[in-house]
């Protein structure tokens, strides 16, 4: 099902062009479908050319232009629309208001038309992905006025953003009330926010990639090949071994439903594909959670209950079964394949309203270079990855080995520091794991109950592809709505209080009609959404 | 379709460093667009006439590939005695320059603010808004003003204001930028206080952004280059025997030398609006950044390199000015935040920084650099306790002519409020007796004079105060919503 990517803003535009960049080559190395494809391509007047199903918006011309003439020039198989962009001159001066109060109106309709006309070339909408900065003032006021927009327009698709968080040091010296003003509104409006922080990128592409002086192009392609990692498809399986469900101490109880199992999601049998989640089919809320919450309750009933709902969506729906012939659809691609993966993962992940922030981690970060040289094994992705989400860490190095879910500083913390919480907690996770052998590796440990909060309902969810992400032979990627976005938000609270305490810079902002209430009342959302995460 | 400056160059410290503006930015165009279209990093400042047809016909930037036909500057010039107007016009660039955007009169104001101010404002109003106008239209999309005077005679200072003032009735929603030459303290006008301050009152209220330029200060630096030049070309062998040359300006106010850095400072703040980069900045940017209140807008600029090289005949004289550019872009950041490389006479780093822009210059330079650099620097730095981490940042692609890279460092540092005690006690000195303000009382009333004192004043305390206020003050957090009975 079709998603709309918007990009907004000189951030928004060139992790947009990365991130279709990214697509391309991943479609072009591995056949993950027609359907696949079609989620953010669209087949253009030419054969051989795919449009992206994308709308660039910036309030100024240089940024777009250069967006569009690269994906000319690149000489790949896809193109930028050449009528869906939307461009100003004057820019927005890095001032929220006058992007949200200032152009939103102004450009309200031209962007929703654009929109629209997007939305007629694709025959179903899903949802919509906005690309943003939000330090700035386009990306972050603009947009934050476009998403709020689309959700009045159209009610039933998806608004995911990704959001880039600012270095700590400061890019723009009105950030934190540019940040939080944005997070404030987004909290409400979107249904789910990737948070990408230009200080972890960076660090990843120093210390990990080995580029000495990271340019943003670079960190663009580190957190296009993380997103794209997550937004490719996927099947959903169960997290033990051989993709099963439950743990392994009742493997003996299943063993008479053993074809069942071995029918299930976790093999690539033709014919039985559909399975779990997501095979393009639409599934009733309550048998999807008994299918996935096998695991941990384990016992007999579940068993049943999964089984039959298994069986009664074993038969594929017949669309999956006769794909389409496109790009040379293999036996297993197309199969059981999620095909609104960015859908499901908002589903499960965002559940409730109050938690939408998403951390995305994703292994192993390698320069492309030493890919050919390097042995993948699955104990080791899985381990380091697990470690990553305990520690609360993006980096694949410099973990501190000695944290562990059941550490002091795991439990509710009040007032948690500056330096955010020591150990972190999820809401929920879904795990994504690409390459040879994906279907049958155990990743029972990310399961572990003391991960994730009590009360939440379905902790992991785990998808996997057998297709190969980037060249490397095994690759896995996580995004977990869990508590270490508390630390980035705290430290710009700070700040962001400093400046209001001094009434710094506040003209500016109150020139478009934003109002000290204003930013006292955005001010205490965020304490609000900070102080529930810190007590997951 | 880019976005479009005007630059109103007033008085005749004005249209000097005008004109320097005008020369090295067809230099800066000319090396980077070798095929000689007109595209829209030339749109912002030039105009594209076909001057076969009768009237002259602007040319559009279209899709950037039209070829350049004749260019005129986007200038409004404006003087009040003819003599440095005619020179302009006479010389190269007086193709540039359009005589259509002239406006004179014979006589000066007679490093006279209030003549400036109070008659001849008046007076050629309609003439100069007519002319703004026209330029303006000229303009698809226009950014900002840029005014180009000095503050010590009578028309760059009197006139200049009030074309400020008049550009904020007429045209609020265009950034009004001015480079404003303040007097220093040997200054040939005996009047310059009284001007300079009465001017100062005025760009206070009606200006968006000042950049103080001060002539000592920029005689320094050339007299500093000069020096380092002769000693590096009588170093080469080669270069002493051939140069029979003595270094070009080498009097005791080398004016040439002096606009041209002045001239480099415009270039390198509108380098990001003309040319691509990885983090664009534009002129709205720095206002939004640099500003924290609205009255303190007075941003002191250095920059490395400082000016381009000239086009010396002498080999080897250029190849010495060459190698005296900056070798490394972690050298320019030293330089930027070091008193030599200041445009004003102030020592930045013994006062404390409001706010601090850096634009980058060059392919070479990305945020890795900057960081690090800033990362090193800013222990060095006192910066006010609201701003503790920030500096706004941007990269253009685009290098100076001359150098792989550069830097411009903009700060709004309270180092200004000494600058501003400076002016206030030189006018005293001559207030206090009401030495020579009859000739300004022709044209207005002794009002005039108590109420800039005022708002000098005013703004001065406002920048004392934050002067050294590094420690911040105990916050009070707001409460959660809903969970309030929290410690």
């Amino acid at each position: 099902m079709p998603c709309i990517t918007l990009q907004l803003g000189q951030c928004g535009n060139q992790l947009g062009c990365s991130f279709f960049n990214t697509l391309a080559t991943e479609f072009s190395s591995h056949d993950y479908g027609a359907d696949a494809v079609h989620e953010y391509f669209r087949p253009s007047a030419d054969p051989n050319l795919y449009t992206a199903r994308s709308v660039l918006i910036d309030m100024e011309p240089k940024v777009v232009a250069g967006a569009r003439a690269s994906a000319a020039a690149s000489g790949g198989w896809w193109r930028y629309p050449s009528a869906g962009y939307l461009v100003m001159q004057s820019g927005s001066g890095n001032n929220w208001a006058q992007g949200f109060h200032g152009y939103g109106p102004q450009v309200h309709e031209d962007a929703v038309d654009l929109v629209r006309k997007e939305v007629e070339h694709a025959d179903a909408l899903s949802g919509f992905l906005l690309l943003q900065s939000m330090a700035g003032g386009t990306g972050a006021g603009l947009g934050t006025y476009v998403a709020e927009a689309l959700r009045d327009e159209y009610h039933s698709a998806f608004v995911a953003n990704c959001c880039v968080w600012p270095y700590e040091s400061g890019e723009v010296i009105v950030q934190p009330y540019n940040t939080l003003l944005t997070l404030s509104h987004l909290a409400d409006v979107s249904d789910g926010l990737v948070l990408l922080e230009n200080e972890a990128l960076h660090r990843t592409a120093a210390k990990l990639y080995g580029i000495a002086r990271p340019s943003f192009g670079d960190m663009n392609g580190i957190a296009a090949r993380a997103l794209a990692s997550a937004l490719l498809p996927s099947q959903p399986r169960g997290p033990y071994s051989g993709g099963a469900y439950i743990a392994p101490t009742s493997q003996q109880q299943q063993q008479a439903q053993a074809h069942g199992h071995g029918a299930g999601p976790g093999r690539n049998s033709p014919g039985s594909g559909g399975g779990g989640g997501g095979g393009g089919g639409v599934q009733l809320p309550a048998l999807r959670r008994a299918d996935s919450s096998g695991g941990r309750l384990g016992g007999d009933s579940p068993g049943v209950g999964s089984l039959g709902s298994r069986g009664g969506c074993s038969t594929p729906p017949p669309a999956a079964a006769a794909s389409p012939s496109a790009p040379g659809a293999g036996g297993t691609g197309g199969l059981g394949v999620c095909t609104a993966p960015l859908a499901e993962l908002l589903t499960r992940l965002c559940g409730h309203p109050a938690y939408r922030l998403l951390t995305l981690r994703a292994v192993p970060q390698l320069p492309p270079a030493n890919i050919d040289f390097t042995t993948f094994t699955w104990p080791a992705l899985t381990k380091r990855l697990r470690q990553m989400l305990v520690t609360g860490s993006v980096l694949e190095e410099g973990l501190d080995w000695s944290v562990t879910p059941q550490s002091p500083g795991a439990a509710a913390a009040l007032g948690v520091g500056l330096a955010g919480p020591t150990v972190n907690r999820t809401l929920a996770s879904w795990l994504i794991l690409r390459g040879q052998g994906a279907a049958e590796v155990d990743v029972g440990e990310f399961a572990d109950p003391a991960l994730s909060a009590a009360w939440s309902p379905e902790p992991l969810s785990v998808s996997y592809n057998a297709g190969r992400f980037g060249r490397c032979a095994m690759s896995a990627c996580l995004l977990s709505n869990d508590r270490h976005c508390v630390g980035p938000i705290q430290r710009m609270q700070e700040h962001a209080y400093g400046m209001l305490e001094s009434r710094a810079f506040v003209h500016q902002y109150e020139k478009y009609g934003l109002s000290v209430a204003d930013f006292q009342e955005c001010f205490a959302r965020i304490e609000d959404i900070a102080q529930r995460y810190a007590r997951l | 379709m880019p976005r479009e400056l005007v630059t109103i160059q007033v008085g005749q410290c004005g249209n000097q460093v005008g004109c320097r503006f005008w020369e090295l930015a067809l230099r800066e165009h000319a090396a980077y667009n070798t095929k000689g279209v007109y595209d829209e990093a030339l749109s912002s400042f030039f105009r594209n006439v076909d001057t076969r047809v009768e009237p002259p016909r602007n040319l559009p930037v279209g899709d950037g590939r039209g070829a350049i036909r004749t260019l005129k500057a986007r200038s409004v010039i404006v003087d009040m005695e003819c003599g440095v107007i005619n020179e302009m016009l006479k010389g190269p660039l007086g193709e540039v320059l359009d005589t259509r955007q002239l406006v004179s009169d014979v006589s000066g104001a007679g490093n006279n603010w209030a003549h400036g101010h109070h008659e001849y404002g008046p007076r050629y109003h309609d003439a100069i808004l007519d002319k703004v106008r026209l330029t303006a239209e000229d303009c698809d999309s226009l950014q900002s003003f840029m005014v180009l005077h000095s503050l010590g005679g009578g028309t760059g200072s009197g006139v200049g204001t009030y074309i400020v003032r008049m550009l904020a009735d007429e045209f609020p929603g265009v950034f009004r930028f001015t480079g404003s030459v303040f007097p220093s303290e040997d200054d040939d006008v005996v009047t310059s206080p009284y001007n300079a301050l009465l001017a100062l009152g005025q760009l206070v209220e009606h200006a968006d952004c000042v950049l103080p330029i001060e002539n000592q200060a920029l005689i320094d630096i050339v007299n500093r280059t000069e020096a380092a030049r002769d000693r590096a070309a009588a170093a080469d062998a080669s270069a002493a025997a051939a140069s029979g040359l003595k270094g070009g300006g080498a009097g005791s106010k080398p004016f040439d030398s002096m606009n041209g850095v002045a001239a480099s400072l415009l270039l390198h703040l509108t380098a990001s609006v003309r040319f691509e980069g990885p983090l664009n900045v534009d002129l709205n940017d720095i206002t939004m950044n640099l500003v924290p209140y609205p009255r303190m807008h007075f941003l002191l600029s250095s920059m490395s390199p400082l000016q381009p090289p000239p086009k010396d005949r002498d080999v080897g004289r250029q190849a010495a000015a060459l190698a005296l550019q900056p070798r490394t872009l972690d050298q320019v950041f030293g330089d930027v935040f070091s008193r030599e490389y200041q445009l004003m006479r102030a020592d930045p780093r013994a006062a404390t920084y409001l706010a601090c822009g850096l634009i980058a210059r060059g392919p070479t330079a990305t945020m890795a650099d900057i960081n690090r650099n800033v990362a090193r620097l800013r222990p060095q730095l006192k910066m006010v306790h609201w701003n503790s981490e920030g500096f706004k940042l941007g990269i253009c692609s685009t290098p100076p002519v001359g150098c792989p890279f550069g830097l411009l460092c903009l700060a709004n540092n309270t180092a200004i409020a000494h600058t501003f005690t400076t002016m206030r006690e030189r006018f005293d000195k001559l207030y206090k007796r009401r030495f020579y303000t009859h000739h300004y009382e022709q044209y207005m009333e002794a009002a005039g004079f108590t109420s800039a004192m005022e708002v000098v004043a005013d703004l001065t305390a406002q920048y004392r105060a934050l002067e050294g206020a590094t420690q911040a003050p105990p916050l009070t957090r707001l409460r959660p919503r809903g969970l309030s009975f929290l410690p």
